[in-house]
């Protein structure tokens, strides 16, 4: 980031689980102050990266650096690290206070300044008051505030957090998340989240690090993994996606036109193609647009605005109703498949299209992704 | 309908598991000596239990194998259940098989093998002997219930103590001995009952040197039924009933 050194490095990280790969060749960098978010489907090897990390487990080849230093011989009590796990893994027979002071208590610290710091933690997480109750009678929300405040109460240089938002109900995970998130700004420690969700990967981080059976797959700021994404893998990964094929035709610098089913469609691609390659095109649903034959007829001003370089025609098949908005998805005339989200208008709150509609699928050009035919 | 069907279904279980108990524990306060027609009631049985000094020894000396078994089961069935869950060793898996089947062997195999054994190295029958004896009874009971309440931790606490900055005594003492602890104490009431109510292995591995309990009370009921054994009996199940709340207690997670 700000050219600092990174404050956790890994160089070609693998590890091994007798003949299994959980991870191979790992090179990542994670900076002071940064909310980095390692996010892929589970089995992925992300909660092992976590565990080398922490030192519960030791590299199969590769170095962790953290500070600088070689953390190979540090074994996880040496280490200024602390996790926050997805089980929370509390201390059942500790209080609330004793739970979140035994790291204090486990570094010598004296009486009065543990009294001070949990009882400053314990604010934070919003949890004074509850010093003397057990874990088990604490709701899974507050246990998982618990799980936190033991964890940043050693002022760590990293949290990392093995998705701990997982156990919690949906409304409770969006608080959290948004909690979660000040709170790393306030305490401006680097935190290192696991997760499945991307959404809560995108809406809580500064980078996102996309893992895929062990390997990473791409590295970015949260729009960048989204709107430009590295291979297929990531783009289904990170949100719906629709997928045209394609043959490039003919490259004018960025400028490239394509030959997609019976439509030539100019395209730009920052990426290096050879005239004649296949290529995907993918769209997000968002970014499609769908009018009615019959608008595009009646109404030369839209058709004007719709699309220059042509559109396909289809026909609807279905229509989902997701609240603030809606799906479309239409079957296209050379007999694909894609879903297209609209909003509804303004001053009519009913969904515009009908199954069996005749439309016109087009989008702004400029919002497609080009990758290379992935077979 | 169904309900009273299974409360009479209850009743009935209760009714003939404790029926004898309960008229041996009647008889106790039965003031007939030689007849089983009820004279009325009487405390003289246990007044004269308290006054028969061989009696009393042999129940101090049961007292004492019990505790001192049961401490000695406690100790090495406890490191065992901490070792078999904590380690990855090589006959591992054996010794949690073996304990399962020391668990199931008839005592009378146990009684019978252990003298064997105590003969082959010469040893005097006696409080040792027995000593021995129990804590081989009662090891596998131990080292059962801890391992099971190990089993039931989430493995994630001994890795989050770590991370904490514990070090290997560290989670011993303030995470794995506090948590196991409940267990470890039910392990001992359980011990302490097997080893007070135990007679066959006792008739094969103690000698006339330490006369226990159930072996005095074996030996009177061999002359005739006595209503100084029945009131004996009572007392005995107080205690045993004690134990058995106390360890049942212990288990009971504290939700």
């Amino acid at each position: 980031m700000n050219g600092s050194a990174p404050l956790i490095q890994l160089k070609q990280v693998s590890k091994r689980y007798g003949d299994q790969d959980a991870l191979t060749d790992i090179d990542l960098e994670i900076f002071n102050g940064e909310f980095i978010t390692i996010l892929g489907p589970s089995g992925c090897g992300k909660t092992t990266l976590l565990r080398l990390i922490a030192g519960f487990e030791p590299v199969s080849a590769g170095a962790i650096y953290l500070n600088g230093r070689d953390v190979a011989d540090l074994p996880p009590e040496k280490r200024e690290v602390n996790t926050v796990f997805q089980s929370y893994a509390l201390f059942p027979h500790m209080s609330v206070y004793d739970n979140v002071a035994f790291g204090l208590r486990m570094r010598g610290l004296a009486p009065d300044e543990i009294r001070r710091r949990v009882g400053e933690v314990l604010n934070l997480v919003q949890l004074a008051g509850f010093e003397g109750r057990r874990p088990n009678q604490l709701s899974g929300g507050q246990q998982q505030r618990v799980a936190v405040a033991r964890a940043i109460v050693n002022r760590p240089l990293v949290l990392l957090l093995d998705e701990p938002l997982s156990a919690l109900d949906y409304r409770l995970r969006k608080q959290m998340q948004l909690d979660l998130k000040h709170l790393q700004r306030r305490l401006g420690i680097t935190f290192v989240l696991v997760t499945h969700d991307q959404e809560e990967a995108f809406s809580m981080s500064d980078r996102v690090v996309v893992l895929n059976a062990g390997r990473i797959e791409q590295v970015g700021r949260p729009s960048e993994v989204y709107e430009q994404p590295h291979n297929l893998y990531v783009a289904r990964f990170v949100g719906e996606i629709n997928l045209l094929d394609g043959r490039v035709e003919q490259i004018e610098g960025e400028r490239i036109t394509l030959q997609i089913g019976h439509l030539k469609i100019g395209v730009k691609s920052n990426r290096a193609f050879a005239k004649g390659k296949a290529v995907h095109v993918l769209l997000r649903p968002e970014d499609l647009r769908v009018e009615t034959l019959k608008d595009l007829a009646d109404n030369p001003a839209l058709k004007n605005s719709f699309a220059d370089g042509g559109y396909f025609t289809g026909t609807v098949e279905e229509t989902i109703y997701k609240g603030a908005t809606y799906d479309v998805t239409v079957r296209l005339d050379g007999g694909r498949t894609i879903t297209a989200t609209e909003f509804f208008n303004a001053e009519d709150a009913t969904i515009y299209f009908r199954p069996g509609d005749r439309v016109a699928v087009s989008w702004i050009e400029g919002w497609e992704v080009l990758l290379p035919h992935e077979g | 309908m169904k309900k009273q069907v299974q409360f009479i279904y209850a009743a009935l279980i209760y009714f003939f598991l404790y029926l004898p108990l309960a008229v041996m524990v009647a008889y106790s306060f039965n003031a007939s000596r030689f007849t089983m027609q009820w004279k009325g009631f009487t405390l003289h049985w246990y007044d004269q239990l308290l006054h028969d000094a061989s009696l009393i020894q042999a129940a101090l000396h049961s007292l004492a194998i019990a505790t001192c078994s049961a401490t000695a089961a406690c100790v090495v069935g406890t490191v065992t259940a901490l070792a078999i869950h904590r380690w990855r060793f090589a006959g591992r898996k054996t010794i949690h098989a073996v304990l399962f089947i020391m668990m199931m062997s008839p005592d009378i195999v146990i009684g019978i093998s252990l003298l064997v054994l105590f003969m082959a190295i010469s040893l005097p029958l006696g409080f040792w002997t027995l000593f021995m004896a129990h804590v081989t009874l009662c090891v596998p009971f131990v080292a059962i219930t801890v391992h099971g309440r190990l089993q039931g931790f989430d493995p994630h606490v001994v890795e989050a103590a770590r991370d904490l900055g514990a070090g290997e005594y560290e989670v011993w003492r303030h995470i794995i001995l506090p948590m196991t602890m409940p267990a470890v104490l039910a392990g001992w009431f359980m011990s302490f009952t097997l080893s007070l109510d135990d007679v066959i292995i006792a008739f094969f591995t103690t000698g006339p040197t330490f006369e226990i309990l159930p072996l005095r009370i074996y030996s009177m009921v061999r002359l005739g039924l006595k209503p100084e054994v029945n009131a004996l009996c009572a007392v005995m199940i107080l205690i045993t009933a004690v134990a058995v709340v106390t360890t049942q207690g212990l288990l009971k997670e504290r939700q």
